[in-house]
């Protein structure tokens, strides 16, 4: 049952007129109201955090202090594919540093309209590739929550169709799998999630995949085999859009033989492993277990 | 690390009174957005990652950085140990007061699949001075930083100094806080 906390979320977003917002996706690109945000002050303070260009587009580090395990999260934030990190990625980051000692990479990665979906596999191959080569795929986690979710999967079948080594763990939180939303179960969802809108998400979905088939694997993982991938992990809320699409992909890897470590939390919303909830301490615990356990190399 | 960055330099590549003249036509000159290494679909800076204006002079000015720039290749190959082939037209970089370019590699990365890639020695030529406090003719900020993993390295700034370094060298230029910062750019391949 969800926590008293989460029950009050639930009736701020719909105060808030969250839904609303994410509805008006496309009203507010087209105004320029696009979320970015950096690390704060007092994250600088606590990490160690520096960033630089690749391939035209920023990229954050954050580490440690002092004395950084062997352990590196590529980290892909949520957004619809429009927007860059909103604040609560950078809190969250910050909590994996703490609590694993390991060094995040957070890539600003190229966001739609702008840009589509072959111009963030031009960022993340080549990322990926580097700190591969830097200190072990298999010590590299790619995680990323939203449409960063469904980037990573993609990431993960784009990397075995071109014969290159798996990460260590896939960790999927709410994420988006299908852009084009066309799963009947999600109309039902979407009368119970407070937080997003279907109708602003296709627009995002759209600019993503610009020309490219949108049940291509790249766009829409979700339409790609689960077989030779990294172990996944995926958490995931009912009350949330994308939660049709996660048991899909929770049934499509039974039926291709592939076992995946699915976790659906009753009654939270999209990306509530974020927010300050006893459900995102509760989660934000077991993808450290999970990390942990995973059996790094070096 | 002893030795690192490895650099090349030669001060007074440029005189005094070259400099100055670069910087008076320069001045005089409206810039355009300098773009990036890499290649996207979007044709737009990102504006997070490098703030500069890119301006172009005459031609003679041009030629005349890139023959300087030729005549001092063999000293260049002879440093590094590599055998160049080509200079890249450079560019002349105007940094405002807030301007900047994030921590990059000019190229030979491995990682891309770019033109620039063939990169192999990247020069700076500063025109301008830096300055620790404001001075009116001088810049303060808009520091040559020079990192990998353990180190990192400030180079400073003095007019007609020329430095080239390998392009996979990491290296930023950070926020020019006073004055504007005039440099040459240019690339060995």
């Amino acid at each position: 049952m969800p926590s008293i906390q989460s029950k009050v979320v639930n009736v701020l977003l719909h105060l808030l007129r969250m839904k609303r917002t994410v509805n008006r996706l496309r009203q507010r690109v087209e105004n320029g109201d696009r979320t970015y945000t950096e690390p704060s002050q007092r994250l600088h303070r606590k990490h160690h955090i520096t960033k630089r260009e690749l391939n035209g587009h920023l990229v954050w580090t954050i580490a440690p202090k002092h004395n950084a395990g062997r352990k590196h999260i590529i980290y892909l934030h949520g957004g619809a594919y429009v927007n860059s990190f909103a604040s609560q990625h950078w809190g969250f980051m910050s909590k994996l540093v703490d609590a694993l000692n390991c060094t995040v990479t957070a890539p600003n990665y190229p966001h739609a309209p702008e840009y589509y979906v072959h111009d963030v596999f031009a960022l993340m191959l080549p990322l990926y590739n580097e700190l591969a080569a830097l200190g072990g795929s298999s010590n590299v986690t790619v995680m990323g929550d939203s449409s960063g979710g469904g980037i990573s999967l993609a990431l993960a079948q784009r990397l075995r169709e071109d014969g290159l080594e798996q990460p260590g763990r896939l960790i999927l939180l709410s994420p988006w799998l299908d852009a084009t939303l066309s799963n009947p179960e999600i109309p039902e969802f979407d009368k119970i999630d407070p937080f997003l809108g279907v109708e602003g998400l296709k627009y995002g979905g759209e600019v993503y995949a610009r020309d490219v088939d949108p049940k291509s694997y790249l766009v829409s993982p979700v339409y790609g085999s689960l077989k030779d991938l990294a172990p996944i992990s995926v958490f995931i809320g009912t009350r949330d859009v994308f939660c049709p699409d996660c048991r899909k992909l929770r049934d499509k890897a039974a039926a291709e033989g592939v076992h995946i470590d699915y976790r659906e939390y009753d009654g939270m919303v999209h990306d509530w492993m974020l927010g300050p909830l006893p459900e995102a301490k509760q989660a934000t615990n077991e993808i450290v277990e999970t990390i942990r356990a995973t059996d790094f190399h070096g | 690390m002893a030795n690192w960055p490895t650099l090349f330099i030669i001060k007074q590549f440029f005189e005094p009174l070259a400099c100055d003249a670069i910087v008076a036509e320069l001045k005089s000159l409206d810039g355009s957005a300098a773009t990036i290494y890499g290649r996207t679909t979007s044709g737009s800076v990102d504006q997070n990652v490098r703030r500069t204006l890119r301006v172009r002079p005459s031609d003679e000015t041009i030629e005349l950085v890139m023959r300087r720039l030729w005549e001092c290749k063999e000293a260049v190959e002879k440093h590094f140990a590599v055998t160049l082939n080509e200079c890249e037209e450079p560019q002349f970089l105007r940094y405002r007061e807030g301007d900047f370019f994030v921590a990059h590699q000019d190229g030979n990365t491995g990682l891309l699949r770019l033109d620039t890639e063939r990169r192999l020695i990247s020069t700076v030529i500063f025109l301008s001075r830096e300055s620790q406090t404001p001075e009116s003719d001088a810049y303060c900020g808009g520091s040559l930083v020079f990192s990998d993993l353990r180190n990192s390295f400030h180079m400073r700034a003095e007019p007609g100094t020329l430095v080239a370094f390998r392009s996979e060298t990491t290296h930023e230029v950070t926020p020019v806080t006073h004055g504007e910062r005039y440099s040459i750019a240019s690339w060995y391949r």
